[in-house]
């Protein structure tokens, strides 16, 4: 049975915890969009960088090839005795969800950049355009139509993704909702309430995003 | 204004230009001639700089081409690809202004003024908001040669410049390259599309698998002593 009076007891934590949630999810995007744009640039046909593709290549083949949940765990526990400095809990979720993201955006870049026809390379090289003009003038808006629907997949995935930040100890809203749910002892109503929350969170960022792509692409 | 000694160049599936020598004269219309596969486009490229890997000596107005940078070139050599690679995301407009502004460092509106007066020259001003998408083969091709012709090269090539036109639009672009020529440009072309080029060429090399075979100088010779491009002309 659904207790509305917990629900609307609990709702302040639970928003608390969404906005945890929020922050973790856009600081992550943000590395996610900024670093993903770059690897996949530079992992793009046309482009190749000697050695830095290699690396950056090994680098999205371990992300993609590895659970999230292990990389969080090596950021939490095994990156600090590397590096020797530690982070906190909201930091390794930040770290780790950013980096994963970054893997997949790169390969959606990647594919876009590689999808656009030759011509228009050789256009730009001939117009006298080096390659930093040509990606961000002529191929990037280019593949913006095609990237946004992915884009948009891959940052709703990573807004789902910080529960698993619970692990390590950030209080995002998954953490939050169990530990009411512990302390009330009423999954139904708890989880419920933190499922719409989530859908609140996704159904917005899908809305701002196909908005974007309405505007930029009318 | 054009020399080329000995060009050469080869891809995965073989070699394309076999010790290639031509010159491209200064003010006047030169045309690469022949079969599909004769290596008239992968010319063209090593010309614009598209095949950075090509052998020989290559040299516009006596300096070397290899040694000139993409922005320097660009000034120079202005180049019409077959398909014309519009980009699709800019109007027309945005498309002839774009390397101005990014490689020529115009101002804006200088650049905006300047490519009007080019669209208005081709009789394309009226579509200077227009998508390339949604316009014809022709007027797509005539926003490309503008998109060029902004750069003020001294040398326009074109490659296959009727391979997507009407006869109509054939002599309509004829007619453009004759009143470019007129004007003091340098043209050179790559076509198999013959009656295209018997009134326009000034000069003109007959290719065979990556090779000149025949030259013909409109000026000097009698078109009937070059056996293999008469005989293409169906003259």
């Amino acid at each position: 049975m659904i207790s509305a009076e917990l629900l609307l007891h609990s709702y302040p934590y639970l928003l608390k915890g969404a906005l945890v949630t929020i922050e973790i999810a856009t600081v992550s995007m943000v590395i996610g969009t900024v670093f993903g744009c770059l690897i996949g640039g530079a992992n793009c046909r046309r482009v190749r960088i000697p050695f830095l593709s290699t690396f950056l290549k090994g680098y999205v083949w371990a992300i993609r090839g590895t659970p999230l949940f292990v990389q969080l765990l090596f950021v939490f526990y095994a990156l600090p005795e590397f590096l020797g400095v530690s982070f906190s809990p909201f930091s390794s979720g930040v770290i780790a969800l950013g980096l994963n993201s970054a893997a997949y955006v790169s390969e959606l870049v990647r594919a876009g950049i590689d999808n656009i026809p030759d011509g228009q390379w050789d256009a730009s090289y001939v117009l006298g355009l080096n390659r930093w003009q040509t990606m961000r003038g002529v191929i990037f808006p280019q593949i913006l139509n095609v990237l946004l629907p992915g884009l948009t997949n891959e940052l709703t995935s990573l807004i789902k993704e910080t529960s698993i930040l619970m692990a390590i100890g950030t209080a995002e809203l998954t953490k939050v909702s169990r530990d009411i749910v512990v302390r009330e002892l009423d999954p139904v109503t708890i989880y419920l309430g933190t499922a719409i929350l989530y859908l609140c969170m996704t159904t917005a960022l899908s809305s701002v995003t196909a908005f974007l792509q309405r505007r930029a692409f009318a | 204004m054009i020399k080329a000694e000995n060009i050469y160049w080869k891809h995965s599936a073989g070699v394309v230009l076999n010790g290639v020598s031509f010159e491209i004269p200064k003010g006047k219309v030169t045309a690469f001639v022949g079969p599909s596969g004769a290596g008239k486009t992968s010319l063209l490229r090593c010309i614009a700089g598209l095949h950075s890997d090509c052998k020989g000596v290559l040299t516009y107005q006596g300096a070397l081409l290899a040694q000139m940078a993409p922005a320097e070139r660009s000034s120079a050599i202005g180049f019409v690809l077959q398909q014309f690679h519009l980009f699709s995301h800019f109007t027309v407009l945005q498309n002839c202004t774009f390397s101005m502004i990014a490689v020529q460092k115009k101002a804006p509106h200088l650049a905006e003024q300047y490519a009007m007066e080019v669209l208005a020259s081709l009789g394309i001003d009226h579509l200077w908001d227009k998508k390339p998408l949604r316009l014809s083969g022709g007027q797509q091709q005539r926003v490309a040669i503008a998109r060029a012709l902004v750069m003020r090269p001294k040398l326009l090539l074109l490659d296959e410049p009727t391979s997507a036109l009407d006869p109509e639009r054939r002599d309509s672009i004829a007619a453009l390259l004759l009143q470019l020529q007129k004007g003091g440009m340098t043209v050179g072309i790559s076509t198999h599309d013959m009656p295209f080029v018997k009134g326009l060429a000034h000069r003109m090399y007959f290719m065979e698998q990556g090779a000149i075979t025949e030259a013909f100088d409109r000026e000097t010779e009698e078109l009937s002593s070059k056996i293999k491009i008469s005989k293409y002309l169906g003259a």
